[in-house]
């Protein structure tokens, strides 16, 4: 009986990514249909947000003021015990004390109630949202594009058509092979993360109170997220080859790690662990990067942890998964008015959102690396000189233009150990946290690595910016921002 | 083309005051300068043909240090 049902697009998954794909097309009057396997609230990590996420996409999916006003924790930076020093650091969002201002904040959140706050927005702006309704397959015509999808709606088959299927499912997910592409795992970022919370954490002085806190130990680092005064997220990332141990007893492996963190552990003197209710277990992932070959092909297209996940030291999940949906929306957008002809609309959702995904794997490949006077297993195998040549050819397709085999390696690698050098030094002249100098991001700002990660989150944020293309030969955002217009 | 006239046509309007209430010394930020309204100013100077910084405009918030900057950031 549904068999007939037809909508313009179809999203497969209702986290920040999907409800932000659906919304953004759903704005310009087009037909969606969402479609997610569990029924919201749901439990997810990553729950530390950047402020393109929270201004930018917010203000595009204009769910704005309802974010703003749900109590989350609000979040100046990132505090972080990592690299020669001994004093943690800061990485502040605002460049001085005096830009400072509510547009250089970001928040902690709650992803249960986030992603349902994203979720009814989606419904209210149109969206057809059914919840406990897995995606089962795709359908495709007889030339092999994909044309709709089979589901299943509390046990009854349904099927529907529509002119583009968005993937949204999470790294979880399944059908994302229907693209034609692999994904490629990187070496470098072989971690696992284990996860619980507690009650009655310390918190960092002042204005710090609601960072991030992110601290290198010798096994791997911890992070520590103030979700509410009282709740406090904590994490240890560590070598995938501790699985199996980290597995045979999760808590117990989890309050030794953080307990050999010493200013997290510090932190959590007098906090006890929460063990009841969502909260109350201790939860083990796999923090691989990684990201698929393509990101589209013939009426489908990837976003989210379906298409690409990059290691979480910098609070980047939500922001690469909502920027490529803010991408797809635009792309399809571009194609369903008829402004754009597929294959360019196409190429630059991929453009762009490649190369969102290699500047941040940069970024964080020399993050990892400021850390290299560290001589344990864990720290001597995330060096940017010893990186293998499996991640460097990976990382020079990624960056394009670069010379192809030995020459190209060995360009590639050179590169990542400068940025890591320069990145080591830019964090040594910024100095302490809450010194005149740590105050002051301009040093770390103008960091080339450092400044490629800022470029289009500032820009979505700003909104409304007259843009150059960022990719050459290519497109600019339109007027209303929801899809791509051609230069001059 | 990028002198202080010009750079001062620019913060008018993205402040929406008139450009002869801009001192070429006063610092911007007191005026209402935020980092969102930077980054505007970035795409505009970078439309003329500027390759400014976000950082650079942020650490020197007035129109004498933009122009200097502009004259000398302007591509050829």
């Amino acid at each position: 009986m549904t068999g007939d049902e037809r909508f313009d697009v179809v999203v497969l998954g209702g986290g920040p990514a999907g409800s932000s794909v659906a919304t953004l097309v759903a704005r310009r009057g087009h037909s969606v249909l969402l479609l997610e396997k569990e029924r919201f609230p749901r439990y997810r990590i990553g729950e530390s947000l950047l402020p393109a996420t929270v201004h930018g996409l917010c203000r595009l999916l204009e769910v704005e003021d309802e974010v703003a006003g749900a109590g989350f924790q609000v979040k100046r930076g990132g505090t972080f015990r990592w690299g020669a020093g001994k004093e943690p650091w800061n990485f502040l969002f605002a460049v001085s004390p005096r830009l400072a201002g509510p547009s250089s904040h970001a928040y902690q959140v709650d992803r249960m109630e986030f992603d349902r706050i994203l979720l009814r927005n989606a419904a209210r702006h149109g969206v057809d949202v059914r919840e406990e309704c897995p995606a089962t397959g795709v359908l495709r015509d007889e030339d092999g594009r994909v044309r709709g999808v089979r589901y299943a709606d509390r046990g009854v088959a349904g099927t529907v058509r529509a002119r583009y299927v968005v993937d949204a499912s999470g790294s979880t997910g399944r059908l994302w092979t229907a693209i034609g592409g692999s994904r490629h795992y990187s070496d470098f970022f072989r971690n696992i993360a284990v996860f619980g919370y507690f009650h009655g954490g310390k918190r960092l002085p002042g204005p710090d109170r609601g960072n991030i806190l992110c601290a290198a130990f010798d096994e791997g680092w911890c992070w520590y997220i103030p979700l509410s005064d009282e709740l406090t997220s904590v994490g240890a990332v560590v070598d995938h080859s501790r699985a199996s141990a980290v597995q045979a007893d999760r808590v117990q492996a989890f309050l030794d790690l953080v307990g050999r963190c010493d200013i997290v552990s510090d932190h959590l003197a007098d906090a006890t662990r929460v063990t009841e209710g969502v909260h109350g277990q201790v939860r083990v992932r796999k923090d691989y990067s990684y990201a698929t070959d393509r990101f589209h092909a013939d009426g489908m297209l990837l976003v989210g942890d379906a298409a690409c996940f990059v290691d979480p030291v910098f609070s980047t999940g939500v922001h690469l998964a909502t920027y490529g949906a803010l991408l797809a929306a635009r792309s399809i957008n571009s194609v369903l008015s008829g402004d754009l002809p597929e294959a360019i609309a196409m190429a630059e959702f991929e453009g762009r959102y490649r190369r969102e995904y290699s500047v941040f794997h940069e970024f964080l490949t020399a993050f990892y690396d400021v850390q290299q006077h560290e001589d344990t297993y864990f720290w001597q195998a995330r060096k940017a000189t010893g990186i293998g040549d499996t991640d460097l050819e990976a990382f020079a397709t990624l960056v394009g233009g670069m010379a192809s085999g030995d020459t190209g390696l060995a360009a590639a690698r050179r590169r990542l150990v400068t940025a890591g050098h320069e990145l080591s030094a830019g964090i040594a002249a910024t100095g302490p946290a809450q010194t005149p100098s740590g105050e002051r991001m301009a040093t770390l700002f103008r960091t080339p690595v450092v400044r490629e990660v800022m470029t289009e989150g500032s820009r979505i944020q700003a909104g409304g910016v007259p843009g150059r293309p960022l990719l050459p030969g290519g497109l600019v955002p339109s007027a209303d921002e929801l899809g791509w217009a051609t230069v001059g | 083309m990028t002198g202080r006239d010009a750079v001062r046509e620019h913060v008018a309007e993205v402040l929406g005051q008139p450009a002869g209430s801009l001192d070429d010394h006063e610092d911007l930020l007191d005026r209402g300068v935020d980092s969102i309204r930077l980054m505007h100013l970035v795409e505009r100077l970078r439309e003329s043909g500027v390759d400014a910084e976000f950082v650079d405009l942020a650490e020197t918030p007035t129109i004498a240090a933009w122009a200097d900057l502009a004259g000398r950031r302007a591509r050829a």
